[in-house]
């Protein structure tokens, strides 16, 4: 389960990691 | 506040933390005055770059044993979130250049290190480190390479990818223009190999001034043997029931050849520290020929699986898998030691009776007054004779014997053993109704 949990958190860290990034080349084109 | 509050409290901070200092870079490229766009795919490969260096640095903070880092959560959950977020932060790396390379093939000349700049053959020196050192990692078995031997590639392969991927963010020279970004990406540099230094360096110098004595090595049962230590003209360490150390033998604390192990011997009488050790891997199928007044050093102790993290549990379960019982074994020791009268219930597999490790002890311990303790035994292999459970750990036996325990919320359960039995016996408990929270857990086999 904590298993479950810190991969998730891992998954997490990723796809947030991606959204601030396409945030921060949008900003920068516009 | 009590214990459990506390703990959840500064697990949450620690995770916030790690958000912080992971998304940093990109929160800085967003803020700072920057050079103009030069479109979206090229803008966002960069962010994710920076951003997969930060997660890239921050893998030596999760693997620098801090104990206060480690405490909220146990010591395996870190090497394991290491190990994922490993692969995230792999994935986020390699897409920097993929993206670059789709929006312009022309760039794939880059990958001609004799013939690319110097920033480029320091990207792709990076990227190749970083495939070899995940590759390395996630099928150490299969490619036979030998603990000692990966652990020390590990440290010197992820040493060269950060370094590597610093130099190529410095020659590229784009983002890093202002003092705030360049003082930002120097504080990341400085603060990683102040942190190495202390991992390699001053660690192992603090060590080396406290060495240790093997006093004794005994076989027991179920191939294993244990192994006595005694502090060699220093007062040795304290530790509690079901913590664990990382033990060097016939090497110096700077060869990097340590390996860790749970004590075995009771919390209460720390002047002799005992581990229990299986022959199981290329390490350990040597520990038989050490023999006393060897030199030894240790690195402890570590971990939250111990009992004293919940001194107002009512009633404590353990469930141990073959040698999965030596720190179970220190806690059952350091209570009888201390005269701890809760109730306590020990679920104990091996594969059959003969190499159940600490049988005869276990079984004093049942008989004495010191302790409440009940035994369940399940077998793989069981004797013809035998009454007793058989098989594997399953939900039901666990039902059957946790009857006793109701409710669920009113004990705290340790589970120590093989993977597969870990991960069932974990999703039993669950499905009893045992609160997650209430189940700890000793993780030793990542790599």
């Amino acid at each position: 389960m904590r298993q479950r949990l810190s991969t998730a958190l891992a998954i997490g860290v990723g796809i947030l990691i991606l959204v601030l990034s396409a945030l921060f080349a949008f900003l920068q084109n516009h | 506040m009590t214990q459990k509050p506390r703990r959840y409290l500064q697990g949450i901070l620690w995770i916030v933390l790690y958000l912080a200092l992971t998304l940093a870079p990109l929160f800085l490229l967003l803020v700072g005055p920057a050079p103009s766009g030069r479109g979206f795919w090229r803008e966002f490969s960069v962010a994710i770059g920076f951003a997969g260096l930060a997660m890239m640095c921050l893998q030596f903070v999760l693997t620098a044993r801090f104990r206060w880092l480690k405490a909220p959560y146990g010591s395996d959950i870190v090497y394991f979130f290491h190990r994922q977020v490993s692969l995230v932060a792999f994935v986020i790396v390699l897409a920097h250049p993929l993206i670059l390379f789709i929006e312009d093939p022309a760039r794939l000349g880059l990958l001609n290190v004799f013939a690319a700049p110097w920033r480029a053959r320091f990207g792709v020196t990076s990227v190749l480190a970083l495939i070899v050192l995940i590759a390395s990692s996630l099928w150490r078995k299969p490619l036979k390479i030998h603990y000692d031997a990966w652990r020390i590639g590990h440290g010197l392969l992820a040493t060269a990818a950060v370094a590597l991927a610093m130099g190529h963010i410095v020659l590229v020279g784009h983002h890093v223009g202002t003092p705030a970004k360049r003082a930002l990406w120097i504080g990341y540099g400085i603060f990683w190999v102040g942190l190495l230094a202390y991992v390699r360096v001053i660690k192992p110098w603090l060590e080396m001034r406290r060495p240790y004595v093997v006093e004794s090595v005994t076989p027991e049962r179920g191939n294993a043997w244990t192994l006595v230590l005694r502090p060699d003209g220093h007062s040795g360490l304290t530790f509690h029931p079901g913590q664990f150390a990382w033990l060097t033998l016939r090497s110096s604390p700077f060869a990097d050849r340590e390996h860790p192990f749970s004590f075995s011997s009771s919390a209460a009488q720390p002047q002799r520290l005992g581990f229990t050790i299986r022959e199981l891997g290329d390490f350990t199928r040597k520990i038989g020929q050490v023999r006393p007044g060897e030199r030894a050093y240790l690195d402890g102790p570590h971990g939250g699986f111990t009992t004293d993290r919940h001194e107002h549990a009512a009633r404590f379960v353990f469930i141990a898998g073959g040698v999965g019982i030596t720190p179970i074994m220190s806690i059952l020791r350091t209570l009888a030691d201390r005269g701890d009268r809760r109730p306590l219930l020990l679920v104990y597999a091996s594969r059959d009776w003969e190499g159940v490790t600490f049988r005869e002890e276990i079984e004093q311990l049942r008989a004495s007054s010191r302790l409440d303790l009940c035994v369940v035994y399940v077998l793989e292999r069981p004797p013809a004779d035998w009454d007793g459970e058989r098989g594997f750990v399953t939900a039901d036996i666990l039902r059957r014997h946790l009857s006793n325990f109701e409710p669920p919320s009113a004990f705290e359960v340790f589970i120590c053993g093989p993977q597969p039995m870990m991960d069932a016996v974990e999703r039993a408990l669950l499905g009893l109704g045992v609160d997650v929270g209430d189940i700890h857990t000793e993780r030793f086999d990542l790599v």
